[in-house]
């Protein structure tokens, strides 16, 4: 039963930290490797809204999200749109990105332990006989909710279609007069505010450190690869099987083994199937 | 911190005499961890330990260190788990703890996510004590608001009294409230009291010389023997650490100290205790 639960719980957090990445990937095919520099820059965002502003914590989580998503938007403005379409360019801008938000902060003084987020609600309950923190139990409901509202605004808005049209043809959209820009700045900023929705509702389990950025990074990637890149779907999927195999390296071999499944699932998916679970990169499978 | 850095010192007496430790070392450290354990056991009935060390080198040895005395000494260890540096999800080693019905959980991490340990052990309730060894967020001030109080009852070894609240000598709180008035922060992790001292025993050694000559200074200061922050200062003559006692009249004093409602209180050494190890309240005994 802890495994089913924990399972969830780590799961869900999986693809809390994937979303972002796989929608502006799946949308714009934009790497965004400043995924998890985002999420550790939107977790002190909300603690100075909270602590220095002195904001309600609703206040702030919301102004979290939107100057992330802001901030996503500019980061595509003024430095993505310059290298779009070629690959490595955009990798090698969003990891410089990454470094800059995160190890800027780290020279800003951001760093310790002290900083953290009160929990949305204190206190424990039971499952089945195993103990699990309200804030836990949160994490699933609202991740599940977020995946539902994501699937909703994707296939029932019409930015949410044009999203779509971009991910399945690009061409095909431009000639259907979707602004191909505009799509991927809003798939950007959509993908940020994610990163940043991940945060606050996860940071409250630990601290905001630095260092989280680039784990977060990983298991955003590892999720997307396993479970596809650019399919949101693949993602979910991806999300609680690698979750589930974490929480299950834990118990029977070992937490210290628990990041290596991250990296396993990569290295396996790239060797027996690369396009991952649900991808669309079938010239992938052509070529092993 | 490690024991073969002075027995080096002993060994190869012309090469490494210039080197003299003024901090508590390691074995000192576990030792009074054990007392503690014991103490633990005596009252409670204590007699399942587990342990989380970080993968990092000191802490890994230190874990299996611990593991072989707690063993010798009748301890049933329940688990080892070893985290990496960097890990924010602690939960599956706690439920072990839990499941293994153990009264301690032994803990030697010296990164900041270790706060993140013990709120985890708080929220989960875990029916187990969490004593650090080595446990670098409870050492510091900032860890009640780090963890929002969550990690109350959780003990940590400062190693030297001064670096937290206590009245150990005269000059400890001297020290103590003169440092939090200067920094706007209170001493904090292990070393603090210590380097603060060595100034002072260096210069005492140097006046005592009537020379900076390397050589006459050396015999100076193997021949130390002051009231500090943390105790009687003197150093053992062959090795140069510093002597420890559990009575600050007789040498260097360390401190275990317990969160208590937001406070760091000193329950050991008895001689400077200012409170006893409480319980939370989740554990029924």
């Amino acid at each position: 039963m802890e495994i089913l639960v924990y399972g969830t719980i780590n799961s869900v957090a999986l693809a809390l930290y994937a979303l972002g990445f796989a929608l502006v990937y799946g949308t714009s095919r934009l790497p965004n490797f400043a995924h998890g520099a985002l999420y550790v820059l939107s977790g002190f965002i909300a603690w100075s809204a909270l602590n220095t502003l002195g904001l309600p914590y609703l206040a702030s989580i919301l102004l979290t999200l939107i100057v992330t998503a802001i901030i996503g938007a500019i980061i595509y403005q003024f430095v993505l749109i310059r290298v779009r379409g070629m690959e490595i360019s955009e990798i090698i801008a969003t990891y410089a990105i990454a470094l800059a938000i995160l190890e800027g902060l780290r020279w800003g003084g951001f760093k310790g332990m002290t900083y953290t987020l009160p929990a949305f609600i204190e206190g424990s309950t039971s499952i089945a006989g195993v103990s699990v923190d309200y804030q836990r139990l949160l994490v699933v409901i609202i991740g599940a909710a977020m995946v539902a509202c994501l699937w909703l605004f994707t296939h029932h808005t019409r930015i949410g279609l044009a999203l779509r049209g971009m991910a399945q043809d690009e061409r095909a959209a431009l000639m259907l007069g979707i602004d191909s820009d505009m799509m991927a700045l809003v798939a950007m900023a959509l993908g940020s505010s994610l990163a940043a929705f991940a945060a606050v509702l996860l940071m409250p389990l630990g601290n905001i450190v630095v260092e989280s950025g680039y784990n977060v990074l990983i298991l955003a990637i590892s999720v997307c690869i396993v479970g596809g890149l650019g399919s949101w779907a693949g993602a979910v999927l991806a999300a609680f099987l690698i979750g589930f195999a974490q929480i299950l390296t834990a118990v029977y071999l070992g937490s210290h083994y628990q990041m290596v499944v991250a990296l396993l699932a990569i290295i396996l998916t790239l060797i027996i199937k690369p396009s991952g679970l649900f991808g669309q990169q079938k010239e992938l499978e052509e070529r092993v | 911190m490690t024991p073969k850095y002075h027995a080096l010192v002993a060994e190869q007496y012309d090469k490494f005499k210039y080197c003299f430790r003024i901090h508590g070392e390691a074995k000192n450290l576990v030792g009074e961890i054990f007392a503690n354990f014991g103490e633990l056991k005596a009252k409670y009935g204590f007699n399942n330990l587990f342990i989380i060390a970080q993968d990092v080198s000191h802490a890994r040895g230190a874990a299996n260190i611990i593991k072989k005395i707690a063993e010798k000494k009748g301890w049933n260890v329940t688990g080892l788990e070893i985290y990496p540096t960097g890990a924010t999800d602690f939960s599956m080693g706690l439920l072990k703890a839990k499941n293994s019905n153990t009264e301690i959980i032994n803990i030697w991490m010296d990164m900041p996510e270790s706060a993140i340990l013990l709120k985890q052990w708080y929220e989960m309730k875990i029916p187990a004590l969490p004593f650090g060894s080595t446990l670098a967020a409870a050492e510091q001030p900032g860890f009640w608001k780090a963890t929002g109080g969550k990690g109350e009852y959780t003990l940590c070894n400062v190693v030297n009294a001064g670096n937290a609240p206590s009245t150990a000598t005269p000059w400890t709180m001297k020290f103590y409230n003169a440092y939090a008035e200067r920094w706007k922060v209170e001493p904090e992790g292990l070393g603090t009291s210590s380097s603060y001292m060595a100034v002072y025993v260096l210069k005492d050694a140097i006046e005592r010389a009537g020379s900076l000559d390397p050589d006459k200074v050396i015999t100076a200061l193997e021949k130390t023997d002051m009231m500090g922050v943390y105790g009687r200062l003197r150093f053992d003559p062959k090795s140069h650490q510093v002597i420890p006692s559990t009575d600050p009249k007789e040498g260097a004093v360390g401190s275990i100290l317990q969160w208590q409602d937001g406070k760091r209180i000193v329950v050991y050494p008895k001689s400077i205790a200012t409170g006893k190890i409480l319980l939370p309240p989740w554990m029924n005994k």
